[in-house]
């Protein structure tokens, strides 16, 4: 705990300060206009896990391990989504570092705050969640991205009952498993 | 983009160098600008659900409102033009509730798995790989059983926007939505949220 502690005032001290929430969405707002003017595509991380899951299934049943087809041709070919998500990776890192603000971290402060340090607890429920919640995507046809976010700013409804979905299904689960009473111990996080 | 929509036939054609540099260099301004305003953390993303940090709320609403401006700039000044997807409701409630319960859960969505694996945050890389195995569940046993009802049901094919839907100028919607977020912006920073 004490060791815990130093970390965080370590932590307050070094680690450089967020940017503003509005000046990154605005930033994003026009990034994802000139993705729109430049590619003519919309952002979305759903088809980079759609892609993945349909090269499983074509390597197991279709083309084995060594994912080829019976031209030599890689199986699983890249397009915009997949270059995209792996950018996404890729300029996380690359805020992280430059800002000083990179760290291995196993289990968040929250989480740890409520549910305890255990590795295995929070990789099994991570697991159990990202699976439930890549099913309901995968049905709803799209991510807070690229369900809500790309299709607010065309105005669409679908961008709009995605969101507000998406924040009801999230608020009900938070509500259930971090009551607000027992949530004060993770607030400093 | 849904399954119907995007051209996720993995036998097609290679892309373009210039697609996938494209999607590469925006995939890293939004990984950047994510990292940046700490959107990608479990504790932002719980903190938000919990209504006690609205960061990330923040950063929607305004990418949204910037984007829709961006958007319809394009249109009316570059003459671009896009096709909406259809409106799903039951697809989009019924999946976006699952979504939202498995969100509350692991604390990350999908984009956000990625950049917090960027940034070192390797607890999402459970949500990651669980969310590769809950995306084959569904497109391998359950999409073609379900879709005749999610994709149907109430639903609009043509899709529908906001503005076709009320007979106004897109940038009224743009207006109005911009002042009810500038107002909840306001509230969220007088709440100290």
């Amino acid at each position: 705990m004490v060791v815990g502690t130093m970390d965080k005032q370590i932590q307050a001290r070094i680690a450089p300060r967020a940017w503003s929430p509005y000046v990154a969405g605005g930033l994003t707002g026009l990034a994802l206009t000139l993705a729109m003017l430049f590619s003519d595509r919309q952002f979305g991380a759903t088809p980079f896990y759609a892609w993945l899951t349909r090269g499983i299934r074509l390597i197991i049943q279709d083309y084995g391990l060594l994912a080829v087809d019976s031209l030599g041709r890689l199986v699983m070919r890249p397009n915009w989504f997949i270059t995209f998500a792996c950018g996404i990776i890729l300029g996380s890192w690359l805020a992280a570092w430059l800002f000083g603000d990179f760290k291995w971290q196993a289990v968040p402060d929250k989480w740890r705050a409520r549910f305890g340090p255990s590795l295995p607890k929070r990789a099994w429920w991570g697991f159990v969640g990202g699976l439930i919640a890549m099913f309901g995507v995968r049905m709803a046809t799209g991510c807070p991205s690229g369900l809500g976010l790309s299709g607010m700013v065309m105005l669409s409804a679908s961008g709009f009952i995605g969101f507000a979905a998406f924040f009801a299904g999230g608020l009900l689960m938070v509500r259930l498993l971090i009551p607000p009473r027992r949530s004060n111990r993770g607030e400093e996080a | 983009m849904g399954p119907e929509t995007v051209n996720y036939d993995l036998l097609g054609p290679l892309a373009s160098a210039a697609e996938l540099w494209s999607g590469l260099v925006f995939g890293v301004i939004f990984g950047f600008v994510l990292q940046r305003a700490h959107i990608v953390r479990y504790d932002k993303q719980i903190g938000m659900l919990q209504l006690r940090d609205m960061t990330v709320m923040k950063y929607m609403l305004s990418a949204a409102l910037t984007g829709a401006a961006g958007m319809f700039f394009l249109q009316d000044v570059l003459y671009y033009t896009w096709t909406i997807r259809p409106v799903m409701p039951v697809a989009f409630i019924v999946g976006g509730i699952i979504f939202g319960l498995g969100w509350g859960i692991c604390g990350h969505c999908p984009g956000t798995t990625l950049g917090a694996l960027g940034e070192g945050r390797w607890d999402a890389l459970w949500p990651f790989l669980g969310g590769v195995l809950g995306s084959l569940i569904y497109a391998n046993w359950v999409h073609s059983h379900v879709y005749m009802y999610t994709y149907r049901l109430g639903a609009f094919a043509d899709g529908l926007d906001l503005h076709t839907a009320l007979g106004v100028s897109p940038w009224l919607v743009i207006a109005v939505f911009g002042a009810l977020c500038l107002a909840l912006f306001w509230w969220f920073e007088k709440r100290g949220l």
